[in-house]
């Protein structure tokens, strides 16, 4: 113990997994409307509506949605931070998760804005799908790769 | 032959055996059992805010319902199969797992729910459907997402509880 402060959240046993409910909530909601405007650009769900009118309809919900995500993202990281700091598909995850922010706010969004469907409009959506699934892979795997404490006792 | 005897029967066919006993198959599915799940509440959530009326009032909501049914079916499919195998790979444990059954029963709910808006969409006139949503539409939306969520809590929670497993 390094510190002598506690982490409140460490001192109820029903924290952790109400927390990882807002986080899954949150993403879930996060990511489903962000797939709904990249279906779109790959021409498939909502046709009747041009990708930018989806995108801007859906864009509230997609930011409350990833706020929620990552304030309890956040709040899950406090309870154990320097495990989550040497975890490799924890790094790989925040790694995925930036690339994957900053391509949804400028490469795609810029993307959504063309009123076609062309080819290269069709790439950024497989690549923002592709993106966020592995942001899901990197926190999946987080609880399944051994990690490399470099102090303590772990055998 | 007893249920949980089946189930192991099940769980220990080579197949099974080689998901339960990898190192890998286990969180793959899973994440790609959460990666459905993300698509499958984007569009379950855009529907059922519009059905309640807070939101996407420009669109028709039959509209919405007819368009979004083959991917959000395509989404489903890849939660069902990815959770089919997980749950087949330890079928005993699962079966013992009081929040597993919960989540079941949750499922089963939302399977009687589909099927009953089903009928719900056909017998509102399409009229009705692109102005504001019937009243029974609304709470059939409201009560779509209390379930979804009740999934997610008890799916969640199904790895916090320690049941001991009947070996035979």
């Amino acid at each position: 113990m390094l510190l002598a402060i506690e982490n409140p959240l460490n001192q109820s046993a029903l924290a952790f997994p109400t927390l990882e409910v807002f986080h899954i909530i949150g993403f879930a909601t996060a990511i489903g409307t962000i797939a709904l405007v990249d279906l779109r650009m790959l021409g498939l769900g909502l046709l009747n509506r041009s990708a930018l009118q989806l995108q801007r309809d859906t864009s509230v919900w997609t930011f409350s949605a990833l706020t929620i995500a990552i304030v309890s993202g956040l709040l899950l990281f406090s309870t154990d931070p320097d495990m989550y700091y040497l975890n490799l598909s924890f790094v790989a995850k925040m790694l995925c998760l930036m690339v994957a922010i900053i391509w949804q706010y400028t490469i795609r969004r810029k993307a959504a804005m063309s009123e076609t469907s062309t080819v290269t409009s069709r790439l950024v959506a497989i690549l923002s799908l592709l993106l966020w699934c592995s942001v899901i892979f990197g926190g999946i795997f987080i609880g399944f790769v051994d990690i490399g404490l470099g102090f303590g006792g772990r055998g | 032959m007893s249920i949980v005897s089946y189930l192991l029967a099940i769980q220990n066919t080579s197949f099974f055996s080689v998901i339960r006993e990898s190192a890998y198959a286990y969180p793959i599915l899973l994440s790609f059992h959460l990666c459905g799940i993300a698509l499958s509440a984007g569009m379950v959530l855009v529907t059922d805010l519009r059905l309640m009326g807070i939101s996407f009032g420009s669109y028709p909501a039959d509209e919405m319902v007819h368009q979004l049914r083959i991917p959000k079916l395509f989404g489903l499919a890849v939660v069902l199969t990815c959770g089919l195998l997980i749950a087949l790979s330890n079928a005993a444990r699962y079966y013992s797992n009081p929040l597993f059954r919960i989540k079941m029963a949750l499922l089963a709910a939302l399977l009687v729910h589909a099927i009953g808006t089903r009928r719900l969409y056909a017998d509102a006139r399409m009229s009705d459907l692109r102005k504001l949503s019937p009243l029974s539409l609304r709470w059939a939306a409201i009560v779509s997402l209390i379930l979804w969520t009740g999934v997610v809590i008890a799916g969640r929670g199904i790895g916090y509880v320690r049941v001991s497993v009947p070996q035979h």
